[in-house]
């Protein structure tokens, strides 16, 4: 059975990219364009990660990953937060994230953060890897 | 032919309109001769929220070509994936200059953080040269690195230390009149109170004289008052010989200075 993820983030272009690239490598997806729907959608379907943007108007990422943390049903979903500024990651890793990626990012480096955490549903926070420098592939 | 929506065309966009009964941020404040001036922070918060937005719309040309590159496969001539490969590539040289923009702001605002971990001159390395070859590609013929007698292991913020490495020696390139054969030189450097590393950049002719290039990178990054040799942690290398065109130093061991405030 195809493992499921849930893109949130209030940019629908980056949710574009997101979904198509994890589709690519068999995954399943569901987006939400909010902290609310995000919260919605995982307690409903219980997704197997969750990749979710730090900075969104309303609820922001940081809000929306402690519900998430503080939900029973959600509290031990892997949670990937991506940002545009690597500012943000010591905050993400500190609010539960378990890995931090800024954009761009590398292809192989998302994949591989997928990867770690596709079988890890316990809640580690920041225990698999942070990536905040982008380097083309060659 | 493909078309995005309306959505997806939008670029979100951080900078938004105070809401009803939100505190208004002091504007720009006016100088003795009348001019508007912004503090640092002021402009610290303005060049964060820009340089997000901003990696958001990379990340859509770089994830995007990408995608394209794949799903075409077969379809396309050579010439054809050379281009979506530069475009894919100019996406992550835009982003380079963006993180040297934001650091150098938040340098100046006192708001950067040193991390310092054990590292490598290895991995310092690793992170220059690809941003560098990005950054100064078309002025440099010929890159090549003398890694010598240098310590195994090293205590330093290799994040910062490239982003230093990087802007000084796109610094330097822009100076050169043609493309030259740049060698960067990795040391000891002895002789200090601490143990530290000489990151030198050489060239086979001296085009100009190094100090112009020092003087550049100081004015840039107003390096006089944020990285005197007290921070302890890196400083522009003074005893850069005529022919170098400029060095960095960076110490080896602990230090406790990891936290730069300029003016302090």
């Amino acid at each position: 059975m195809k493992k499921c993820a849930l893109i949130v983030d209030d940019e629908p272009a980056i949710v574009t990219g997101l979904r198509l690239r994890l589709e690519a490598v068999g995954w399943r997806t569901l987006t939400a364009n909010d902290g609310l729907n995000c919260l919605r959608l995982a307690t409903r379907h219980r997704p197997d990660l969750v990749v979710l943007d730090v900075r969104m108007p309303d609820q922001d990422g940081l809000q929306t990953l402690a519900e998430i943390r503080n939900c029973p049903e959600t509290a031990d979903i892997p949670v990937v937060m991506i940002s545009g500024s690597a500012e943000d990651r010591q905050e993400a890793l500190h609010a539960g994230a378990n890995a931090f990626l800024t954009k761009p990012h590398r292809t192989h480096d998302f994949l591989q953060v997928i990867s770690d955490l596709a079988d890890t549903r316990a809640h580690r926070p920041g225990a698999v890897r942070t990536v905040t420098a982008a380097v083309p592939k060659t | 032919m493909l078309t995005a929506t309306a959505e997806e065309s939008r670029a979100g966009s951080r900078i938004a309109p105070l809401e009803p009964g939100q505190r208004p941020r002091p504007g720009p404040q006016r100088t003795s001769q009348g001019t508007a001036r912004v503090s640092d922070d002021q402009l610290l918060d303005f060049v964060d929220a820009f340089v997000h937005d901003t990696n958001g719309s990379l990340f859509v040309a770089a994830e995007f070509t990408e995608l394209l590159a794949e799903g075409a496969q077969g379809n396309l001539n050579p010439e054809q994936q050379r281009l979506l490969q530069i475009i894919h590539d100019r996406t992550y040289t835009v982003h380079d200059i963006l993180e040297s923009l934001h650091w150098a702001v938040k340098l100046r605002a006192g708001g950067d953080h040193f991390m310092p971990r054990p590292s490598s001159v290895q991995e310092v390395l690793e992170l220059t040269i690809p941003r560098l070859l990005r950054r100064a590609r078309s002025r440099i013929r010929e890159f090549r690195t003398n890694v010598r007698d240098t310590p195994p292991t090293m205590r330093c913020d290799p994040n910062v230390a490239s982003l230093i490495l990087v802007n000084l020696f796109t610094h330097v390139s822009y100076l050169l009149n043609n493309s030259h054969t740049l060698t960067l030189q990795v040391e000891p450097l002895p002789g200090r109170s601490h143990n530290a590393c000489r990151f030198i950049v050489t060239s086979g002719t001296p085009p100009f004289v190094r100090t112009e290039a020092c003087t550049g990178f100081n004015a840039y990054f107003d390096l006089a008052a944020t990285m005197a040799d007290e921070t302890n942690c890196f400083t522009l290398d003074p005893d850069v010989e005529e022919g170098e065109l400029a060095g960095v130093a960076i110490p080896t061991d602990e230090t406790d200075n990891a936290f730069l405030k300029p003016g302090e």
